[in-house]
């Protein structure tokens, strides 16, 4: 029962708490109440380890239904990028790009807190941190570039449907590529740091 | 914002269970079942292991308490750092004055 409950928490921290956190439970004993609050706990704890990643996701699709509804408003025939020639066409542009740039913005906090946490780590940060983090980065302003400027030419055929989907799955693909770049990341850094 | 604050301000954010682990480690490093039992032999809050370990995350995070170094227990020991006491100071400082504006307006009631 303890090991089922304690795989519910991420693997890093269970690396790093599980075997302490082992021990309270024993201590502590097992009740309908103690259940609920550790099943909580690793919930919160689980959000919190993919926060940065759904607000990516969820800003993206906001991004994607604000192009829609600007569409939609006859604000535009030209999705994602038209010129803001009156206050409503230069409203929507701007209220469509900024989901997309707390996207960014959010990409760009969680490399400089990577940053910051490995920099006093000598050759581990130039060899691994550096390099990675901006092959990371490119591969997301790709994505976001080819989403902005490859699914424009779409939505100029008329395929609206063709555009969103088209827009979500790039920044999917684009977000899992960022992932697994950073999951290589920290395997490399923890086999060149002690 | 002053040091001072920037300390007040990250304890708030992470409610009660968090200053209750640092007043419980203010008289001493404690494993997680010790602060449990401290906790709830002083004030008749009980916290569960999975609040517990979730506010001793955030508060090793944020370097307001550390391991102790030489500790291979499996019950690992926790102590509140500098940083800790400096935020758990504030922490109490601004809450008196509230006390005593609570206690003031009561008995005036």
């Amino acid at each position: 029962m303890q090991m089922l409950l304690l795989s519910l928490y991420p693997k890093a921290w269970r690396d790093q708490y599980g075997e302490e956190y082992e021990a309270l439970l024993e201590d502590t004993g097992m009740s309908a109440a103690t259940v609920f609050d550790i099943v909580k706990a690793a919930c919160l704890l689980r959000f919190k380890a993919h926060e940065r990643g759904l607000h990516v996701v969820l800003s993206l699709s906001l991004y994607a239904l604000c192009g829609l509804i600007c569409l939609r408003l006859g604000l535009t025939d030209n999705w994602p990028l038209w010129a803001p020639t009156n206050p409503a066409r230069a409203t929507g542009l701007f209220v469509t790009l900024l989901p997309l740039a707390y996207a960014l913005y959010i990409r760009f906090s969680s490399l400089r807190d990577y940053q910051r946490q490995w920099r006093g780590s000598g050759m581990a940060y130039w060899l691994v941190v550096s390099p990675l983090t901006a092959i990371s980065t490119m591969v997301l302003a790709f994505v976001c570039s080819f989403s902005l400027f490859g699914t424009g030419i779409v939505t100029l055929a008329g395929e609206h449907t063709a555009f969103i989907v088209g827009a979500l799955m790039m920044a999917l693909i684009g977000l899992m590529l960022v992932k697994l770049l950073d999951s290589i990341q920290n395997r490399l850094l923890h086999r060149f740091t002690p | 914002m002053s040091q001072h604050d920037q300390d007040k301000d990250k304890l708030s954010r992470f409610g009660e269970p968090a200053h209750l682990i640092l007043l419980s480690l203010s008289t001493g490093p404690k494993h997680g079942y010790a602060m449990t039992q401290d906790i709830y032999e002083e004030t008749g809050i009980k916290l569960g292991p999975g609040t517990l370990y979730g506010a001793i995350t955030k508060l090793a995070e944020q370097g307001l308490i550390k391991p102790v170094a030489d500790s291979n227990d499996r019950r690992r020991p926790y102590m509140i750092t500098a940083q800790g006491k400096t935020a758990l100071e504030s922490y109490v400082a601004s809450w008196s004055q509230v006390m005593a504006l609570g206690k003031r307006r009561l008995a005036g009631l």
